[in-house]
């Protein structure tokens, strides 16, 4: 199974017809944007993703996703993912504000999902998708486009160089983090400071070989 | 002020085609020849014929076809002959998104249910056509299948139009659709087909 796949993906695969949606968080700086391809409305519950439970993404009222560029990433770094937005009769106020100061967006979050419907709706029974993180980063380049065909806000997200976080300034003395067994630098800190304990070996015999100090 | 969806074309239409464009891309393996479609929507297209009118009536016609405004506006259209006569219907439980499925209250016991595959109901003006239904009601409640899916929940209790079916539709684009145009009668004009979609 390839990373990433839980069984219900492989599932509904295997079912040879599948009904998919992308999923967008945008963190501007006047409040979240929540927007999905799906047809309606949308909570999210269940998920535990503190991102998506409880949001109610729109199809429609925070704009219309009208474009989704290549997700594209490699061992070399990734490639900036657009997003195209066509902006409503009356734009938003985080495309009014992008539009005006970068800091409504620039390095702000933004997340997308793929969202696949395991269960279709029954008579009696909603619809139930499963969603999975495919992009987390940061807004970085605003476009809006009017050609006088389209009226579009472009977003670029940066993927994984703009998520790099600061040093972490770890030292050898988490290594018990990492390996709870490892005491190996349990004494280091009162070595390097020269404690009485534990106390140093005692000296038995101090001979002058004329080759150096010897302690047995 | 045009207030959409305005009502339909004035003229009866001599030819109507009217069918479902589901949008849908199809990833097959180029090893097994096995495939994956991904259904994305459906939308209804119709595509209206109409016969040469006289002068007075293509005006009519050419004021209903310009207070569209091309796309931006839109129409109800009841497709030709599409009604049974069932009335005082309603949904006896959420219509959910995405589903196939519905369940429509109101007749008495397992009363006959006059449903029929084929037909059209419309619900909120979306509209639909049956294609499994029961021969009577079940406890008063039929549960049918329908074409396209429902697109947003629809609460329980909204009314199902079986005898007028409707659903919004708007014009394709602004080109020569539904244009008026001199014959070689001066007495008679014939206007172009109207195509149009369901305004989603």
């Amino acid at each position: 199974m390839r990373p990433g796949l839980s069984g219900d993906w492989t599932t509904a695969l295997a079912s040879q017809g599948i009904t998919t949606a992308i999923m967008a968080v945008f963190q501007f700086a006047s409040g979240d944007v929540a927007i999905w391809t799906g047809a309606h409305p949308i909570q999210v519950t269940g998920s535990g993703d503190q991102l998506l439970d409880g949001v109610t993404f729109d199809p429609i009222v925070n704009g219309l996703m009208i474009g989704i560029g290549d997700n594209t990433f490699s061992f070399t770094g990734s490639e900036a993912l657009t997003l195209t937005l066509a902006i409503p009769q009356t734009p938003t106020p985080a495309m009014l504000n992008s539009s005006i100061s970068a800091t409504e967006y620039q390095s702000r979050l933004a997340v997308l999902w793929r969202c696949l419907m395991v269960t279709p709706a029954g008579a009696t029974t909603p619809a139930i998708w499963t969603f999975s993180r495919v992009r987390a980063g940061s807004m970085d380049e605003l476009t809006i486009k009017n050609d006088g065909v389209q009226h579009t806000f472009e977003m670029t997200i940066e993927a994984h160089a703009a998520m790099v976080t600061a040093a972490t300034n770890s030292s050898y003395l988490d290594q018990p983090k990492f390996d709870a067994t490892d005491t190996s630098q349990a004494f280091a800190v009162s070595i390097a400071n020269n404690p009485t304990a534990p106390a140093p070996a005692p000296v038995i015999a101090n001979y002058n070989s004329g080759y150096g100090n010897y302690a047995f | 002020m045009t207030s959409y969806p305005i009502s339909g074309p004035p003229i009866t239409a001599v030819n109507e085609v009217i069918a479902l464009h589901r949008t849908q891309g199809l990833m097959r393996s180029p090893f097994t020849g096995t495939s994956v479609i991904v259904d994305t929507f459906a939308e209804w297209t119709i595509q209206l014929a109409f016969p040469p009118v006289t002068v007075a009536t293509s005006k009519i016609f050419n004021a209903w076809r310009d207070s569209l405004r091309g796309g931006l506006g839109t129409f109800l259209y009841h497709p030709h002959a599409a009604s049974l006569p069932i009335s005082g219907k309603t949904l006896s439980g959420v219509a959910y998104a995405y589903s196939n499925d519905i369940t429509i209250g109101g007749w008495s016991g397992s009363q006959p249910s006059l449903l029929g595959v084929g037909e059209f109901l419309s619900i909120a003006n979306n509209l639909h056509r049956i294609i499994a239904c029961p021969p009577s009601a079940t406890s008063g409640i039929c549960t049918i299948s329908i074409e396209p899916s429902i697109r947003v929940d629809i609460a329980s209790g909204t009314a199902v139009n079986f005898t007028a079916p409707t659903g919004v539709f708007r014009l394709v684009d602004s080109g020569n659709n539904g244009a008026a145009g001199y014959a070689t009668s001066p007495d008679y004009v014939t206007l172009d087909p109207v195509s149009a979609v369901t305004a989603l």
